[in-house]
Order: structure tokens, then C-alpha cells, then sequence
């Protein structure tokens, strides 16, 4: 059984590795880098390691945030206190005042609150990333090649059909489906942002000026 | 079995593994490139991006290697490693569950059929499990050695 990709071509095989055109003429040794403040050993325990880490490079309001935002089904504030490597104080105080932002939804249990990601907040902040690209219609019309191959290759217009079929699907089938979702789910970002290009060229040129000085580089956040 | 179960691939917290590595490595991280749809070539450009695969350096044995990476919207996560003459992968499997392999597991080294149970904690998000899997990485790249990755092999 095995349960990673199979080389799909010549780029993921074992013989995809750099080569001496890739890399730098001039090796970069270990001692000319230092990415930890504590030196891993054989024996250390890797995850304690990562944790402090963590915790160094980052405030406790940047760690809830980031556990918040993979936490798509509510979870007590214990749970997300313990991921985010924060008391239960401040993971309460950090997540109230996130929900009173609208990033947070919280809900009242019989054993006390719960919290998850907005999910229309995380779905505008998606879409307002992929609205930054320069080349969405050509984004669309290869989304829409990709989701024409699943169709014709299946048979099918959506894939949860084909996974309720009665065929029983191969592991390379299984990977189609995944990323059948994710071009469909893709294709609607793209198209959403289109709009907002659009929208954003009926304001009036001042205001255009100002939304630019507030924009960041493109990032993940 | 199959990682991400058929959900949709999370390009989100493919990017944030990608700034974690960047943030971590420094001059060690030397570039990213992205696959934005399945069966496209690698770009520059990150659009939704299905799969990153970053180059650093140095390398165990050699002077640099890739670090593949994938997140899927139902958690499951992969960190596929490659050098010349080696590779191993951390990945989490949450279809795992139904079988005997662990969900969350290390494919040691030039074995990758070896389901080995990974000392990475459940439910981490992408900033924490990219900076566990870069210090095995590191220290196999300190010791020149890559049995340091299975030193975990005995952690609960």
C-alpha cells in the first residue's frame, strides 16, 4: 500500500533533486547558517525544539492566529491554547477580541464557548489575495481546461458523483478527485476576483492611489 | 489511501509552509517554485498553488535538496525531501486511521514504503509542523549524518 504520489512525470521522480545548475557556485556549509537558537541533536526532541522555536520568532497573538486559522471545526479554548503555546488567558482574551473583529466565530456550549475561523472572512481574505494577480483570465481559461479534462475523462460533471458510483477508484483516481475540488473551488476565487479587478476600475483614480499605499507585497496572510 | 482523501488541496498553508521555510533558513532558503495546476510546470508565481517545491542548501551529503510540500483542506500535510542518493518524507494520513499505519508518520530514508510512527504533534498548524520537519532536516545536516532522522523513532 502506499499512500503518496505516484511520479506523475519526470519531475517527481527519486531523480528529481538539484543539480550543480541550480545551486549557488559557491556551496553554502552548515556554519553559514544558523536556523536554530537551539542546535538539534540526535535525541532532542524535534517537536519540543520546533515549539520553542516557534515561540521565539513569533508573539502569542501571531501563534493563536496562526492555530485560528486552521481550526475550520470549533475546538474548546483549551484545545487552541495548547496548539498555539499560549495560557488559556490570553488565548481567550487574544480570540474575543478577534471575534469582536469578525475573524473569529464563536459558539456557546453547554461546556463553555468554542471557537473556529470565520469562514466568509477567510473566504474574502482568499479571494482579495487571488485578486492581486495580473493574469486571471488566463488563470480562468486554464482552470477551465483542467475541470474540461475531468469531465471527459469521467464522464461526470461534478466529482462527487463519481466518488458515490459504484467504481471503485485507483489512488492516482483518488488524487484527480482532490484536485478536480480544488480547480472547481479555485475557478470561483478566480472568477470573484476578477469582479473586484473590475469593480476597482470604476473608482475614481484618488481613491485607487490610496488602496495601493495600503496594500503589502503578496503574501499568505 | 490517499493523502488528502480526495479533499481539495490548501494552497494557503502551502504558501505559509513556504515563509516558514524562508523565515527559518535564511540564505539556506534559496528558491520557491509552485505548481498551479496538476499537471502543470513549476512557476515562479504562486496562483492557488496545488504543490511547492523549495530548493535550499546545504544538503545532507550534498550541496542542496528539495523540499516538496503539500497541505490538503482535511489537515493531511506532506514534506517530501530529495537530495542525490536521498529522500524521506513526513506526511500526515488522517485516512490512516482505517488501516495500520499511523496517521501521523516518517518515511525514513531511501525506504518509502517504511510507515514509521512521526513524532509531530496532531492538529500543529503549517508554521509549527515546517519548522519540526526543517530540524530533523538540520540535524541530519549538522551530524552529515541521515540516521539522526529516525532519532525520533523511540519519542512518544
Amino acid at each position: 500500500m502506499t499512500d503518496d504520489s505516484t511520479p506523475l512525470d519526470g519531475s517527481d521522480g527519486p531523480d528529481a533533486y538539484p543539480t550543480g545548475d541550480e545551486l549557488p557556485e559557491e556551496d553554502l556549509l552548515p556554519d553559514d547558517i544558523s536556523p536554530f537558537n537551539t542546535e538539534p541533536s540526535g535525541g532532542s526532541d524535534i517537536n519540543e525544539l520546533a515549539t520553542t522555536e516557534w515561540i521565539e520568532s513569533t508573539t502569542a497573538d501571531e501563534r493563536i492566529r496562526a492555530v485560528l486559522k486552521r481550526t475550520v471545526s470549533s475546538k474548546p479554548i483549551r484545545e487552541i491554547a495548547d496548539i498555539a503555546a499560549v495560557s488559556e488567558t490570553k488565548a481567550r482574551n487574544t480570540l474575543n477580541s478577534l471575534a469582536e473583529e469578525g475573524i473569529v466565530s464563536v459558539e456557546q456550549t453547554d461546556s463553555g464557548a468554542t471557537y473556529r475561523r470565520d469562514p466568509d472572512r477567510y473566504l474574502i481574505e482568499q479571494i482579495h489575495q487571488v485578486s492581486k494577480s495580473d493574469d486571471l483570465v488566463d488563470r480562468i481559461q486554464a482552470a477551465k481546461s483542467e475541470l474540461a479534462d475531468y469531465h471527459g475523462q469521467y464522464e461526470a460533471d461534478a466529482p462527487e458523483e463519481v466518488l458515490v458510483s459504484d467504481r471503485t477508484l485507483t489512488d492516482d483516481e483518488l488524487r484527480d478527485i482532490s484536485h478536480w475540488r480544488t480547480t472547481l473551488r479555485d475557478l470561483a476565487y478566480l472568477r470573484a476576483a476578477y469582479r473586484i479587478q473590475q469593480a476597482k476600475q470604476q473608482m475614481p483614480a484618488s481613491s485607487l492611489e490610496r488602496s495601493k499605499e495600503n496594500s503589502g507585497p503578496a503574501s499568505a496572510h | 489511501m490517499v493523502l488528502g482523501n480526495g479533499t481539495a488541496l490548501d494552497s494557503n498553508a502551502i504558501l505559509t509552509s513556504v515563509n516558514t521555510v524562508a523565515d527559518q533558513l535564511g540564505e539556506g532558503f534559496l528558491r520557491a517554485r509552485y505548481k498551479n495546476t496538476r499537471h502543470g510546470e513549476y512557476e515562479d508565481t504562486p496562483v492557488r498553488p496545488r504543490e511547492a517545491r523549495i530548493t535550499v542548501q546545504p544538503g545532507i551529503y550534498r550541496e542542496g535538496g528539495y523540499f516538496d510540500i503539500q497541505w490538503w483542506a482535511n489537515g493531511d500535510y506532506k514534506y517530501h525531501y530529495r537530495e542525490q542518493g536521498l529522500e524521506f518524507r513526513f506526511g500526515c494520513e488522517k485516512a490512516n486511521e482505517r488501516t495500520t499505519h499511523p496517521v501521523y508518520h516518517f518515511h525514513p530514508p531511501n525506504e518509502l514504503q517504511t510507515h514509521v510512527q512521526s513524532c509531530i504533534g496532531a492538529n500543529h498548524p503549517p508554521e509549527r509542523v515546517t519548522r519540526a520537519v526543517l530540524a530533523t532536516w538540520w540535524a541530519a545536516v549538522r551530524s552529515g549524518d541521515e540516521a539522526v532522522l529516525n532519532t525520533q523513532d523511540g519519542l512518544p
